[in-house]
Order: structure tokens, then C-alpha cells, then sequence
């Protein structure tokens, strides 16, 4: 995970201004840091789903409202 | 580039053991071939064994003195690995440990064809004498960690 460009893509950074949080204080709520916080929001990190659930929870929104994944990667 | 205030801390922490590791590293290849080419120079058993040594313990104190620092500062901001920090380290150290698997290869597999051709011997690395065998060993060992710390800067990157 995080190695390479994900194949998933997310709508983070509008989610996390619209509930009026920065980065340092998702990443606080959700346990992580600051740095993984804009790698993913970057699309440069793929989080684990725990993590991802813990984003969705925090921000109010379904898990599948935050993340897309794109299904022309699928073999 | 990241700015060093935007670094987790142990991105921080790759940079530093990356650049004390390449000093110290630099210091060793130098003194120890007279130049930086693959041969030692000659030296008495005791001149060796005193600079082996120094290297060991150089290399402790140093890595200890970081750990140490890390260890308050982290301590100090109640700072937590996250999974991508973990994820990282474990990339790293796949990779120093695949180079570090690789270069005790070509050594063995180098003293073997030594062993079994002798004096006939014309390769570039000669590994059959004790102050060889140290000096590649610790070689390849100070690249498997640079090589460590580079891969971890290099992800934090990407």
C-alpha cells in the first residue's frame, strides 16, 4: 500500500473544509499524522480501510462518498 | 521538496542517520583503501584491529546518539508511529536487507572462486585475507543502510 500512485481517488480536502477541520486536526481524530493526512489527500497514499472508515466517520460521510475507485485499472 | 517542518519524525530521523551514515561512511572507504577504490590499504594486524575498532564504536555512538534524540522529541510531542510510517520503515528495511542479502552473496560467492583458483586469482574485490573480508563486509553493510534510509526518504517523496 503506498507504493505506487492509487487507483483510488478521494474527495477529502472538500469534505474536511466543509466540516471546517486542517489537516493536523483530521489527523489528530483519526490517529494518524499530518503527513499522511496530505499524502492522502494527494492521492500519493492508498489508506488501509480502518483508516479509511475512521476519515469517513470523522467527516461525515459514507465510505464511498470519500473514495472512488477507478475500475479501467481492473485487469 | 519537503520542508523539514512538514516532516514526520521519522523522515527526520532517515535524513539524519542518512547523512551521519554517509559521513561516516566516506571517513572509512578513505581511510581504509588510502582513496576510494575496493582494495585496502596495507596495514599492520594491530593498525587494522585499532581502526575496526573505532569504526565500531563510532558507528554505535552515533547510531545510539540519534535514537536517543529521536526518543525525547518524540516523547516530547506524545508523537505515535502512524501506519504509513510503518509501512515506510518496513519498505526500507526490505530493501537494505535485500542489498544486504546480495552483497554477502557476491562475497561468499567471490572467496569461493578465490579459494578455488588461488593465485591464479584476477578479479578487481580480493576478499581472502581477514582485513578484505572486513572491509567488504562492512561495505556492503554501511551501503545496505544508506541504501535503507535513501529508499525511506525516497517513499516519503512519492
Amino acid at each position: 500500500m503506498g507504493g505506487k500512485k492509487s487507483n483510488i481517488t478521494n474527495r477529502i480536502k472538500v469534505a474536511r473544509v466543509i466540516q471546517g477541520l486542517s489537516q493536523a486536526e483530521l489527523a489528530e481524530r483519526v490517529g494518524a499524522t499530518r503527513q499522511t493526512i496530505i499524502a492522502v489527500e494527494a492521492g500519493r497514499y492508498a489508506p488501509s480501510l480502518e483508516l479509511a472508515f475512521r476519515i469517513a466517520h470523522v467527516l461525515e460521510e459514507p465510505i464511498d462518498g470519500l473514495f472512488q475507485f477507478d475500475p479501467s485499472s481492473l485487469p | 521538496m519537503i520542508r523539514i517542518e512538514d516532516m514526520s519524525e521519522p523522515h527526520r530521523q532517515s535524513w539524519v542517520t542518512l547523512l551521519a551514515d554517509s559521513a561516516v561512511f566516506i571517513w572509512f572507504w578513505q581511510n581504509m583503501t588510502g582513496g576510494f577504490n575496493f582494495t585496502p590499504r596495507d596495514m599492520e594486524p594491530s593498525q587494522a584491529g585499532e581502526f575496526f575498532l573505532q569504526l565500531v564504536i563510532v558507528t554505535i555512538i552515533m547510531h545510539a546518539v540519534i535514537a536517543a534524540v529521536f526518543e525525547m522529541r518524540k516523547r516530547k510531542v506524545k508523537f505515535e508511529k502512524d501506519e504509513r510510517d510503518i509501512d515506510i520503515a518496513r519498505r526500507g528495511s526490505h530493501a537494505g536487507y535485500g542489498l544486504l542479502q546480495l552483497g554477502i552473496g557476491i562475497i561468499l560467492v567471490t572467496l569461493l572462486i578465490q579459494y578455488v583458483v588461488g593465485g591464479d586469482y584476477q578479479g578487481p574485490v580480493s576478499v581472502i585475507e581477514p582485513v578484505q573480508m572486513l572491509f567488504v563486509l562492512c561495505f556492503a553493510s554501511y551501503v545496505a543502510d544508506i541504501y535503507r534510509h535513501g529508499t525511506i526518504i525516497w517513499a516519503y517523496r512519492h
